[in-house]
C-alpha cells in the first residue's frame, strides 16, 4: 500500500509527504464487581498521509492530511488526494524544511496481549479490604505497530506497547463513597498495579470517613504525585515552539522561569516513550529546566523551523528532578494535604491551578483529619516561587518525580 | 447527502459474516461505520487544515452472544476472500478471552424488528469545501481585530463530521445518513504574565446556519476577554446565581446527567437509582435527554447497539422519573430501552451516554432573574465540569461571574470561578427558570477521561443558589 501511495502522490506531483501505518491490536476485559461482563478485541489498520505543498515563489508551503483504512481503493485514495491538496493549498504559512529522517527497524516481541490482559486484571483484585472494594475495573492491553516512511528518505519501524485501564473503588461505610483510578504503563508491571490498588482502597475509605468541616481560608497545600505532572503542564505548554512562535508565551532558552524562587528552583527532563515522532525524528530524553533554568523549546517541525532551532518531536511525558524533604517534614501542622480531586487542572494560559477535592487530610493541632468538599484554587505563576518537593518517588507512565509538592499560600474556599 | 459506498459494498460480506457467526453464537450483529470528519482552525500561528483521525475511520464491531456471555470483536478490513478466516479469528479470540476471568450468567436482550433509511436534512455539500471554510474563518478572524485594539490573538476553528452507520442482526437492518458541524472563536489579551482568553462554542445539527451564529458570538467573544483583562479572583461563598443557557447546559450535563446514565445503576455507581419517584430539583424544573429531543449534535436515527432513538423525560416537575441506558443495562434493569448505546467509534465499547440534554423552558426573563438579585453574580462560559454519579458532588468551572448589586449588574467580573456543592441542594434552589432555550454542541463528552462522544446540552437561564470559590 505504501508504495501505491507514494506512486499516487508522485503522479500529482507532490514531491513532499509523509506516511504513516499503524496497526493497532488489543484485547480488553471489563468487570462489574469481580465478574467478567464483556470480553473485546480489536485490530484495525490505518494510513495516515500528510503532504506538503510549496507555493510558486517558494515561500509558503500548505499541508493537508488524509487517512484511509487497509482496503480504501485507487479511487477513494485519489478523490482524498485531491481533496487533500486543495486543502493544503487553501492553508499556506511560511515555508518550512521537513526534518532529515533515519532508517532504522525496531524490533520488540513483547508478550502475547491476552495474556497481559489477564494478569493485570488479577493484579486489580489481588488487593483486599475489610473495608472496601473494587467495584468495577477495565484493562486495555494494546499493541500498535508503526511504520513512517518520509520523502526525505526516512523509513522507520517499530512497536509500542502499554497497559491501560481504570478502577473504581468503593467503601460502604461510615458514607457509601467512592473512588475512580485510572493507570497506564508500558508494560504489564502487576506489582506497581496491586499496590495502586490497596492503596486506593485505604484511600476510599478515608474518604468514607471523610468530614465536610473544612474552613475557608488560605492554606499551605500538599499535593499528592498524581497532580504534579499536571501543574508541570504549564511549564511543558509554554516551552512548546508553537506558543513561544505565536506570542503566547515569553519564554527563552538560558533564562529562568522561577525568577524570584524561594523555594526549590525546578529541574525537569522531557522523557522520550517511542523510538521516532511522528514524523520520522529519533527522539531522545532532553532537558527541560535546570535549577529553573529554561534549557529546551520543543515542539512540531514547523515551528522549531519557524524559530530557528531544530525540530525535536513532542513530548507528554517528563521526570522531575526535585525533592529535598521527607514526606514528614513536609506534612507539619496548618498543612491540607490532598490526594484525591474530581477533577484536578492547571491551565497554562493563567497559570490557574484547583479542582472540587474529594479526599484530603488535615494537619492541624498536632492531629491529622479526613476532610472532603469545598475546592482549592491558586496562581501557579505567583505561587511557583514557594515550593517544595518530597524526596520519596512517585513513578507513572507520564510523570516520575517527587511523591509530594508543598505550595504556600492556596486560597481554600471551605463548606461551611 | 448520498448513501455510504463502503457500506454498500460491504453489506453483503457483513450479512455472510453475521450468518457465520450465528453457527457458533445464539447472537450475532455488526455495526458498519463509514465516518469523515475535518478540522480547520486559522490563529496567529497560521492556518490549518486536516482530516481528523479520531472521527475519520470507516469500519466494524461484531457483538456476539452465547450462555450467558457478550464478546465484541472491532476490525476494518475485509473483503470477500477473508469473511471466513474473521469469523474463525474472532470466535477463537474471544473464547480464549472469555476464559480468563469467570463471569455471572447474562441473558441475551430481545431486539425488535425495525428496517429503515434516514437521514439528516444537511448543507449544501459545497458549503463543506476546505476553500470555503477557511475563506470564512479568515473574514471572521480579520473582523476581530476590529472590534479591540486588546487582542493578542483570536483564534478561530470549524469542524465537521458526516457518517453513516448501518446495523445488521437477525431482526435489524438499519442504516443512517448523519451530519454535524461545529465552530469556535477564542479571543486572547495579555495582562502580565497571565493570558485571559474568552471563549465562544456554536454548533449546528446538519450544519445549517452554522455562520451566522458565529458572526453573532464574536463581539460578544471580544468584549468578554477585554472584561476579563480587569477580572478579581473570587471571594469563596454562597451566593444567589443567575446562570447563562450554556452554563446551565452544564450544571444538566456533568452535575445531574452523568448520574442517570444507567450503567452506573448497574455497577451500583449511581445515587439517582435510590432517587427514582423522589423529588430530586425545584417543582420548576423538567429535565430530558433523547437523540429525538432536540435537533442537535447529539442526534442519530438509532444508536451505536440498533435501538431507535427516544425523547426521554428525566426529571419532571422536580421528580426523578427515568434514566438512560444501553440494551445491556436496560435488560439487566428490566427498564425499557431509551437508545443510549452510543460507541467513542466502531472501535470502542458501547456504554450509555447522553445526547441532547437540557431543562425546558420556564416563564421568567433573565433581566427579572438579574433584578430580583441583592447580591449575587451571573455566570458565563463555563469551561470544564466533572462528574460524580455516586456522590453528587459537584465540580463545574466557568470562565467569569459578573457582580449584580441591588438588582443591577455593576461591570465588576471576576474569574475563574469553581462551582462546588451537592447536587440536589443546587437544583432543589432554582428558583426562577428563563422563558427560552438553548442547546449548543461544540464539545464533546467522555466518560470518566475518555469515550469522546458528541452530545449537546442547555436550558434556559435559571436562577438558583451556588457556592462559589
Amino acid at each position: 500500500m505504501i508504495e501505491k501511495v507514494i506512486s499516487l502522490l508522485k503522479n500529482h506531483g507532490i514531491n513532499e509527504y509523509i506516511i504513516s501505518k499503524a496497526n493497532t491490536l488489543t484485547r480488553e476485559l471489563f468487570f462489574v464487581k469481580t465478574s467478567l461482563d464483556l470480553s473485546r478485541a480489536k485490530n484495525v489498520t490505518y494510513y495516515n498521509v500528510t503532504v506538503f505543498v510549496a507555493s510558486e515563489d517558494g515561500t509558503q508551503k500548505g499541508q493537508s492530511n488524509m487517512v484511509f483504512g487497509p482496503n480504501a481503493s485507487t479511487d477513494e485514495i485519489e478523490s482524498k488526494l485531491e481533496s487533500c491538496i486543495v486543502g493544503a493549498k487553501n492553508a499556506m504559512n511560511p515555508t518550512f524544511e521537513l526534518p532529515d529522517s533515519e532508517v532504522a527497524f525496531v524490533e520488540n516481541a513483547g508478550e502475547d496481549l491476552t495474556s497481559v490482559a489477564e494478569k493485570m486484571a488479577k493484579a486489580i483484585f489481588a488487593p483486599t479490604s475489610k473495608n472496601s472494594f473494587v467495584n468495577s475495573a477495565e484493562v486495555f492491553a494494546e499493541r500498535t505497530i508503526i511504520h513512517t516512511v518520509t520523502s526525505k528518505g526516512g523509513d522507520v519501524s517499530y512497536t509500542t506497547d502499554k497497559v491501560t485501564g481504570e478502577f473504581v473503588v468503593q467503601a460502604k461505610e461510615p458514607k457509601d463513597v467512592e473512588l475512580h483510578i485510572s493507570f497506564e504503563y508500558d508494560k504489564p508491571d502487576t506489582a506497581a498495579l496491586s499496590e495502586l490498588v490497596a492503596d486506593s482502597l485505604k484511600t476510599v475509605y478515608d474518604r468514607a470517613r471523610a468530614v465536610k468541616e473544612l474552613k475557608s481560608g488560605t492554606y499551605n497545600l500538599v499535593l499528592d504525585g498524581k497532580f504534579i505532572g499536571t501543574l508541570m503542564d504549564l511549564y511543558l505548554e509554554r516551552a512548546n515552539a508553537a506558543y513561544v512562535y505565536m506570542g503566547y508565551s515569553d519564554y527563552k532558552v538560558g533564562e529562568s522561569v522561577q525568577p524570584d524562587a524561594k523555594g526549590e528552583k525546578l529541574s525537569v527532563v522531557l522523557k522520550s516513550t517511542a523510538p521516532y515522532s511522528g514524523d520520522g525524528i529519533k527522539m531522545t530524553d532532553r532537558t527541560l529546566l535546570e535549577n529553573g533554568e529554561l534549557k529546551s523549546i520543543f515542539g512540531s517541525t514547523r515551528y522549531c523551523r519557524y524559530l530557528g532551532i531544530e525540530p525535536t518531536g513532542g513530548y507528554n511525558t517528563i521526570e522531575l528532578e526535585n525533592g529535598t524533604k521527607s514526606m514528614d517534614e513536609l506534612l507539619t501542622d496548618n498543612t491540607l494535604y490532598i490526594v484525591a480531586f474530581s477533577d484536578f487542572q492547571c491551565d497554562a494560559f493563567t497559570g490557574v491551578f484547583g479542582g472540587e477535592i474529594r479526599l484530603g487530610y488535615l494537619y492541624e493541632n498536632g492531629k491529622v483529619k479526613p476532610i472532603t468538599g469545598g475546592s482549592c484554587s491558586g496562581n501557579l505563576l505567583k505561587l511557583q516561587n514557594n515550593m517544595t518537593f518530597t524526596k520519596e518517588r512517585f513513578n507513572s507512565l507520564s510523570y516520575k518525580g517527587p511523591k509530594a509538592c508543598k505550595i504556600e499560600g492556596v486560597t481554600v474556599a471551605g463548606v461551611e | 447527502m448520498e448513501r455510504s459506498e463502503f457500506i454498500k459494498q460491504n453489506k453483503p460480506l457483513l450479512e455472510k459474516l453475521v450468518k457465520l457467526l450465528k453457527k457458533d453464537y445464539q447472537y450475532a450483529s455488526v455495526l458498519a461505520v463509514d465516518s469523515f470528519s475535518k478540522n480547520f482552525s486559522v490563529s496567529k500561528g497560521g492556518v490549518s487544515v486536516g482530516e481528523q483521525s479520531l472521527f475519520t475511520k470507516k469500519g466494524f464491531v461484531v457483538r456476539v452472544y452465547k450462555d450467558g456471555k457478550y464478546g465484541e470483536y472491532s476490525f476494518n478490513d475485509i473483503d470477500e476472500s477473508k469473511v471466513e478466516s474473521i469469523a474463525a479469528e474472532i470466535t477463537s479470540t474471544l473464547t480464549a478471552l472469555s476464559m480468563v476471568a469467570s463471569s455471572d450468567f447474562i441473558d441475551l436482550y430481545e431486539e425488535k424488528e425495525s428496517k429503515f433509511f434516514k437521514e439528516v436534512d444537511a448543507v449544501a455539500p459545497e458549503e463543506l469545501k476546505d476553500e470555503y471554510i477557511l475563506s470564512r474563518l479568515k473574514q471572521v478572524r480579520e473582523k476581530s481585530f476590529s472590534l479591540s485594539d486588546k487582542l493578542l490573538d483570536t483564534s478561530v476553528r470549524y469542524n465537521y463530521r458526516v457518517f453513516s452507520k448501518l446495523f445488521l442482526s437477525d431482526k435489524k437492518d438499519l442504516e443512517q445518513n448523519v451530519v454535524w458541524a461545529c465552530a469556535g472563536i477564542t479571543a486572547m489579551g495579555k495582562k502580565n504574565e497571565e493570558i485571559k482568553e474568552y471563549y465562544a462554542g456554536l454548533s449546528s445539527y446538519g450544519g445549517k446556519g452554522l455562520w451566522e451564529k458565529m458572526n453573532k458570538a464574536l463581539p460578544d467573544v471580544v468584549s468578554g476577554m477585554e472584561a476579563l483583562l480587569d477580572a478579581s479572583p473570587m471571594i469563596p461563598g454562597e451566593y444567589d446565581c443567575v446562570c447563562t443557557p450554556e452554563v446551565t447546559g452544564m450544571i444538566v450535563h456533568e452535575a445531574f446527567g452523568h448520574g442517570v446514565e444507567e450503567d452506573m445503576f448497574v455497577k451500583d455507581r449511581a445515587l439517582a437509582k435510590d432517587f427514582l419517584g423522589k423529588y430530586v430539583a425545584s417543582p420548576l424544573v423538567t429535565m430530558r435527554d433523547g437523540a429525538a429531543s432536540y435537533p442537535e449534535c447529539g442526534s442519530y436515527f438509532f444508536d451505536d447497539e440498533g435501538v431507535e432513538a427516544t425523547d426521554t423525560v428525566i426529571i419532571d416537575k422536580g421528580v426523578l422519573v427515568s434514566g438512560i441506558n444501553d440494551s445491556l443495562s436496560a435488560m439487566k434493569l428490566g427498564f425499557p430501552s431509551t437508545g443510549n448505546g452510543r460507541r467513542e467509534s466502531f472501535e470502542r465499547k458501547a456504554y450509555t451516554r447522553m445526547t441532547n440534554t437540557y431543562f425546558e423552558k420556564g416563564t421568567s426573563t433573565p433581566e427579572e432573574m438579574i433584578k430580583s438579585i441583592k447580591y449575587g453574580f451571573l455566570l458565563e462560559n463555563p469551561f470544564s465540569g466533572m462528574e460524580d454519579p455516586k456522590n453528587w458532588g459537584i465540580q463545574l468551572m466557568v470562565n467569569m461571574a459578573r457582580e449584580i448589586k441591588d438588582g443591577k449588574l455593576t461591570g465588576k467580573v471576576f474569574s475563574p470561578i469553581v462551582m462546588t456543592g451537592y447536587v440536589p441542594d443546587l437544583l432543589k434552589s432554582i428558583s426562577m427558570v428563563g422563558d427560552e432555550i438553548e442547546l449548543c454542541g461544540s464539545g464533546f463528552c467522555g466518560k470518566g477521561y475518555k469515550e469522546w462522544v458528541k452530545v449537546s446540552d442547555g436550558g434556559p437561564y435559571i436562577k438558583a443558589k451556588i457556592r462559589l470559590g
